[in-house]
Parts: structure tokens; C-alpha cells; sequence
């Protein structure tokens, strides 16, 4: 099996006091092991929503209704429906297996917390096991040292702290540690696993690329520029090495030459921490320089998902065609797509692009239209579009 | 390294803070003395009057005083005097000014050091508890009980509590500092009053008669002081709170993978409190300032009655003295919650918007 998460039917709906609000209807895809994987549309269409639902972070009055999102962490053990698991089990899995780089880095981080506090954070929850084996190395090689006045007085406290550290290392949640670190003063003996992690943060920062790692963590998010910021919002999101990393628009807040740093130091992680990415994004060329597979989404369903190079060459679906032809290209004018954005509240019947869609006939107005496989690994949702295998899709 | 680069930057912004305290107050020693000057020489003149038969030589006080010179001459004379610590004669309590305010701070101290703590830390626990269960049981009660507290007149509660807890329960928790018998001893010589604070000389003493019998007389004026502004603090923590909870950080706390408690409590709750900080300055501030309602209606003899007292019996040199005071200690106030602040909020502490 070579997909990493699997998508099925997701449905989610806001109940909000205008009205109902259905905000992803029957969503369906694949990201397989290793592969970027874009999802694009307009604003609104619910790329956003359907990152956080990966994560199952949406809150009232948003409520997921039906599907499941089947996470298959290491080949060959089952699939887990993050959507059915126990609040503990998606908890271990936020933050470390999945996580998540947000549109605003600067909206991400939070203000009254130094970059190393907040990237430690993260490490000292799900890698705890390993920051207390380097915390143990630590005192053991101070309990081996030079026997001298000092290392007599510190002894019994290095003891100490090594008991803990091995408990740790043995089992993250042991109790004993979990006690001494509520206690004011004692929980000072713990103090090695702070500075072990914020090591491991430099080191990471190190691997995004910033510059004076050690400087940075020492600093709070305003006085960084937008696009240092991203680089530790995304040095947080690699803390724990993720199978699969969301990008909800990283660059979209960035100037634009920042936004080329950013796509090429994701790109260069990528093969570097072997993580799947949901890359999503409203820009159909951002998603060409990044992505292997693209989704395309309107209005909370996908309309057609197919390898980028096929989605350039032959775009099937009239959606997708209307957003290629709004991408500028050098000496070509961009087209629009004529109307609107339907209205969350009152979404027209049938095809949801149908009133937008210059091939509209007379079946869009009434049914959904179903996925198919038009081409190998080309999906498309349209009655009326013709692949290499012909007809409707249903 | 770390810790040093921290105390440095924050060195810098104290000793900004601090510079910034000498002009406020100079400008409010200013504004003390204009009020003064509404006042004609021989009114004026009456400040230093300790004895009605001294105003047969009223023009030689007027004289020694200089009360007719100009102005910038007598404001130095006036801060000269105020720094000699001579603020006047109080004829309402018959002790010149400086030993009234003396006298009375005590026992205003003793209501606020117990209702503070009570009405800051209470507020803010409640408020966030309701924020992160929004719409659920304990906000809805939370919140009622806000609405109840705040809208109670403190007399009228002040007046029930007694009612109930010295009239029903026959003296349980009574009015006034100590009683009679307590009284007694606190001004023996066996007893030494080190601070002024009943309860706290009685530890220092070791009585723990005096010790119980006033804690037993705050108990009413405290809660009464702390129902109705609790509410305050309470449903400003909880706007605060949820207008922090539903921040762009929250979101990516809760993505990290920690648990609710440490998203509310380490990450929403730091940020809520930044505006709460002003208003908690400004109750303390209030606080010690003397509360006349609750003072008067437990006859507590503090800072709030004897400016009472001093107002309408037309004591302008107690006014003015307790106007001084306010003024003093509401800059000092600020001084210690935009110290906090910095502590905080780092855009505080390190300036701007560097980037
Ligand atoms: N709190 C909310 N209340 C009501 N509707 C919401 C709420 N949040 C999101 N939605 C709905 O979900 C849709 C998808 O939003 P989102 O996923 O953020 O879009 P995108 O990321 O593609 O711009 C929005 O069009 C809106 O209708
Ligand atoms: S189903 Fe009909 S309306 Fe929808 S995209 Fe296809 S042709 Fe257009
Ligand atoms: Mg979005």
C-alpha cells in the first residue's frame, strides 16, 4: 500500500445562526508515501477546513458529519480513522506524525513566547524519551568526571536528576516525573531537559536555514521578519520528523521573493525528512513548482485530481480550465472565471459550478456529478467531460 | 548568557519607566497646589491653624508662611513644607495631617492586602474557567453570579452581611478594627505595633487572640469589597480570554498536539491577562485609596472614612493631603503595572516593532 492518508466521503457542516453551512461535501483523496500533494481552489472553496480536519481541529459550530480519514503511519500495520480514535491517540499524532505550517506565521506564533520556547514545546512533548537519554548522557559523564570539591556537593543531586531522566527515558508519562515537574522548586531538577531541547531547536532552526540559530531562539516572533517567522513556524512543524506535513498557503503572506526561498527550502526538506506534503494553495503555478498530484476544489467537493503534468497538459474539468486560464503567463491576458463564489448558504443544485460553467447542460442542474477515472490516475467530477476512456463518469 | 541578555534589555525599559515617574509627579504636585490657590491667604493660612484662638494673629501666619508671595515662591515653600513632612493640621481628628494619614493608612492596608489577592487572583481564575467552557454550566453560573455581584449596591450588601452575620448569628463576624477588650491590649505595652496592621503585629507578636479577633472584624468588609469587584475583573478576564482563545496561536497550540489544560492555561491565559493588568492596578489603586462606603458601614476607621470626614467638615488641608496621596499613588501604581507588563508582554519590554 502506497497511500499514506486516505480520505473518504468527509462532510462538514457550520450551524450557524443564518443557516447551515455545508462546507465540505463527500470530500475524497489520496496522498500517497513520500509525494506533495496540492490542493487548490479559490478562497472559501474549504482547503483550510479540510486540513483541519485531518487533524481534527474543527470546533463548533463546525461539526464533522460523516467520513473517515484512514492514517497509515508505517506500512503494513493498519490504517487508523484519525476521525474515530480517542482524543489521547489524535493528540500523540498532532504535532509529531501530522502537523500543520499556517497561512499567517505571524498570527501562528505566539506573542508572549520566544521562538525556542514554543519549537522546545513540541520536542519536549512527543520526543520526551529522547531529550531525557541526552539529558542522562549529560549527568552521567558529570558523575564521571574529576572527583573535586564541586562534583562532591552536586553529587547527590546529579543522582537525582538521573533517576528522573532514566524513568523518562524508559517511559515518557512515568508518574514519578510527571509529579516532581508540578512541583514549584523540586521540578528544577528537570531543568536539563529544557536546555537539551532548545539545543535540538537550534539545530533545527539551523536546518531551515536561519540565520544565528542560536540568537533566534532566544527572541519572540516580533522582532522577525514574515518570512523568518514561517521558517520557525515550519522548523516546529518538522520537529518530530512528520509523515505527513500540511502547508495551508505558507507563502501566501510573504513578499514575493521570500515565497521562492520558502517553496525551495520545502521542497529541499521534503526529500531531507521523507514527509508527505498537503500542500495547499489558491495558485495553480505555485502548485506546478512544488507539487507531484494536484487537486483541484470548488466549493467543498473535488472536482478533479490528476499528476500536475497532466493537469497542465490536458485539464478536463470546465473549473480547472477556468482557474488555468486565470494563471498569468507572460504575453498571454488572464481570464477571469466569470460569476461568483456561490454562496455557502444557498448552494445551487446538481454540479456547483453550473451556474458558472459554460457547458452546462441540463443534467448538471439536477445531479451531483460522481468521480471517475477518465485516465489513468486522472480523476474528474463533470457529466459532461471526455477522457481517454470516454463518457460520463456516470 | 541568556538570562543576562534578558535582565539588560529589561534594565533599559525600567530605567526608562522609572525616569518618566519624576515629571508626573511633579505635575501632579502642581496640580495640588493650583487647587490650593482657589483658596484665599487666609484660608489658606488656616492649614497651619491648630487652635482657634491662634486666627487673632492670622496675619502673622500669613507672614511666616508666605502666603502672599509670589506664586512660584510659595510653591517651593509649600513642597519644602511637604517634604519636612508637614502637611497641614487634620481638625477633624485633631493630629496634623501626616500623622492622620499615618494612622489611618493601616488599617486601609490590612482591607486591601486581604480583598486584593481575593478579587485579582479569584477574578481571573473564574474568568478564564468560564472562557474555557463557554456556554457551558460554569460560565452560565459564573457569569449570573458577575452579573448579581456587580449589580449589588455595596451598602445594601454591606448592610445584609451584618444584618445576618453580626445581628443573626448574634456577633459572629462583627463591625469595626477590633473589640473593645482587644483594643486593649493591642495599645498596651506589652504589645508593640510595629506595622499598624493588626493582624499582622499580632503574629509578629505571637497573640493569637488579636490575631483571630481581627481577622474576625475584615471578614465582612473584605468580602463584601471583593463580591462586587470580583464580577469586574471576572467578566473582563473571560472576554479577554475567549477573544484570546480564538487567536491564530491557539490553533497551532492545539495542532502541536498538547492538552487543552496547556492551551489554556499556558498559552491563551498569558496573552488575556495583558489587558486585565490595567484594571487590577486601578482596583488596588482604589483599594487603598480608602473605600468609603464599606468603611463607613462597618465603622472600619480607615483612610476612606477620615477622608470622609474631613470633606464634610470642609477640612480643606486633609483634602488636599489625601488628594496629594492619590495622586502619589496612583503613578506609583502604573509604575508597577507597566513593569508587569513588560514582564509579560515582551513587545512591552523590548520597544517597537523591530523586525
Ligand atoms: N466559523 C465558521 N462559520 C461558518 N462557516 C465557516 C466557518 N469556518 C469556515 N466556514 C465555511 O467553510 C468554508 C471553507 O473555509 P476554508 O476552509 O477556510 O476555505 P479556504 O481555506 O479554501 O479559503 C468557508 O467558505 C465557510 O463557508
Ligand atoms: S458537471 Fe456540468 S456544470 Fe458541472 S462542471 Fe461538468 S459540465 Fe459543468
Ligand atoms: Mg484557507
Amino acid at each position: 500500500m502506497n497511500e499514506l492518508l486516505k480520505i473518504r466521503g468527509l462532510t462538514v457542516r457550520f450551524y450557524t445562526y443564518e443557516g447551515v453551512v455545508q462546507a465540505l461535501e463527500d470530500v475524497n483523496l489520496d496522498i500517497n508515501r513520500k509525494e506533495t500533494f496540492g490542493l487548490v481552489g479559490e478562497t472559501g472553496c474549504g482547503k483550510t477546513l479540510t486540513a483541519l480536519s485531518i487533524l481534527r481541529l474543527v470546533f463548533a459550530p463546525g461539526q464533522i458529519e460523516s467520513g473517515s480519514i484512514y492514517f497509515n503511519v508505517d506500512n503494513g500495520n493498519e490504517p487508523v480513522d484519525l476521525l474515530t480514535i480517542s482524543e489521547d491517540q489524535i493528540r500523540a499524532i498532532r504535532g509529531s506524525k501530522i502537523s500543520m505550517v499556517f497561512q499567517e506565521p505571524g498570527a501562528a506564533l505566539n506573542p508572549v513566547y520566544t521562538i525556542g520556547d514554543q519549537i522546545s514545546e513540541v520536542i519536549l512533548l512527543h520526543r520526551r524519551q529522547e531529550v531525557a537519554q541526552k539529558a542522562l548522557r549529560t549527568v552521567n559523564k558529570l558523575l564521571a568526571g574529576k572527583k573535586g570539591f564541586i562534583s562532591l556537593l552536586a553529587k547527590p543531586v546529579w543522582l537525582m536528576e538521573r533517576g528522573l531522566y532514566q524513568r523518562i527515558a524508559q517511559n515518557p508519562r512515568a508518574e514519578g516525573p510527571r509529579i516532581v515537574s508540578r512541583i514549584l522548586l523540586v521540578r528544577g531538577l528537570l531543568w536539563r531537559l529544557k536546555g537539551e531541547s532548545i539545543k535540538m531547536t537550534i539545530d533545527l532552526l539551523k536546518e531551515v536555514e536561519i540565520p544565528d540559530p542560536a540568537r533566534v531562539a532566544r527572541q519572540h516572533p516580533h522582532q522577525l521578519s514574515g518570512g523568518m517567522k514561517q521558517r520557525g513556524v515550519i522548523a516546529m512543524a518538522l520537529a518530530c520528523s512528520p509523515k505527513l506535513l500540511i502547508a495551508d498557503e505558507p507563502t501566501t503572506s510573504l513578499d514575493v521573493t521570500i515565497q521562492a526561498q520558502i517553496l525551495q527550502l520545502l521542497n529541499q526538506l521534503k526529500s531531507e525528512f521523507e514527509s508527505s506534503i498537503l500542500y495547499i494553495t489558491h495558485d495553480l503555478g505555485v502548485a506546478a513548482e512544488i507539487c507531484d498530484r494536484v487537486g483541484v476544489m470548488y466549493s467543498g467537493s473535488l472536482c478533479e485530481i490528476a499528476p500536475v503534468d497532466e493537469i497542465y497538459a490536458n485539464p478536463l474539468h470546465p473549473y480547472t480550465k477556468a482557474l488555468l486560464a486565470a494563471v498569468p503567463k507572460p504575453g498571454v491576458e488572464p481570464h477571469a472565471i466569470g460569476g461568483i463564489v456561490p454562496d455557502p448558504l444557498a448552494l445551487p443544485s446538481g454540479c456547483r459550478f453550473h451556474p458558472r460553467c459554460p457547458s452546462a447542460t441540463e443534467i448538471c442542474r439536477e445531479h451531483i456529478p460522481t468521480m471517475g477515472e477518465l485516465a489513468p490516475g486522472h480523476f474528474v467530477a463533470c457529466h459532461n467531460c471526455q477522457g481517454e476512456t470516454g463518457g460520463s463518469s456516470r | 548568557m541568556q538570562l543576562w541578555g534578558f535582565a539588560l534589555e529589561f534594565r533599559a525599559y525600567i530605567i526608562r519607566r522609572l525616569a518618566l515617574v519624576v515629571p508626573v509627579l511633579f505635575g501632579v504636585s502642581l496640580l495640588v497646589f493650583a487647587l490650593l490657590q482657589m483658596f484665599s491667604p487666609v484660608e489658606r493660612a488656616a492649614l497651619y491653624v491648630t487652635d482657634p484662638k491662634q486666627f487673632a494673629n492670622i496675619t502673622e501666619i500669613i507672614e511666616k508662611y508666605g502666603l502672599n508671595d509670589p506664586l512660584w515662591v510659595q510653591y517651593g515653600n509649600w513642597i519644602s513644607q511637604i517634604f519636612h513632612g508637614n502637611l497641614g493640621w487634620s481638625k477633624v481628628v485633631s493630629l496634623p495631617v501626616t500623622d492622620a494619614i499615618l494612622n489611618f493608612l493601616p488599617a486601609t492596608l490590612e482591607l486591601a492586602i486581604f480583598a486584593t489577592p481575593l478579587i485579582i487572583l479569584g477574578g481571573i481564575f473564574l474568568g478564564s474557567k468560564a472562557a474555557a467552557h463557554k456556554d457551558k454550566a460554569v460560565d452560565h453560573i459564573t457569569r449570573a453570579g458577575a452579573i448579581m455581584g456587580w449589580s449589588l449596591p455595596t451598602f445594601w450588601l454591606g448592610l445584609m452581611l451584618l444584618m445576618i452575620f453580626y445581628g443573626f448569628f448574634s456577633g459572629l463576624f462583627p463591625p469595626e478594627r477590633l473589640s473593645t477588650a482587644m483594643n486593649i491590649v493591642v495599645h498596651s505595652e506589652a504589645f508593640t505595633q510595629y506595622t499598624g496592621l493588626h493582624f499582622l503585629d499580632a503574629i509578629l507578636n505571637g497573640n493569637w487572640q488579636v490575631l483571630g479577633d481581627s481577622l474576625r472584624h475584615l471578614f465582612l468588609p473584605v468580602i463584601t469589597l471583593t463580591v462586587v469587584q470580583l464580577a469586574f475583573i471576572m467578566r473582563l478576564m473571560r472576554s479577554s480570554m475567549l477573544e484570546s482563545l480564538g487567536k491564530g496561536y491557539i490553533l497551532t497550540a492545539r495542532a502541536k498536539g498538547l492538552d487543552e489544560n496547556t492551551v489554556v492555561s499556558k498559552h491563551a491565559r498569558r496573552n488575556a491577562l495583558i489587558p486585565v493588568l490595567t484594571i487590577a492596578g486601578y482596583i488596588f489603586a482604589l483599594l487603598v485609596n480608602g473605600v468609603v462606603i464599606t468603611e463607613t458601614i462597618f465603622n472600619y476607621k480607615g483612610l476612606g472614612w477620615w477622608a470622609w470626614q474631613s470633606a464634610i467638615h470642609l477640612d480643606i488641608p486633609s483634602v488636599l493631603a489625601f488628594a496629594l496621596f492619590n495622586g502619589i499613588l496612583f503613578v506609583l501604581t502604573n509604575l508597577v503595572v507597566d513593569l508587569l507588563y513588560a514582564k509579560i508582554d515582551p513587545r512591552v519590554r523590548l520597544g517597537g516593532q523591530a523586525a
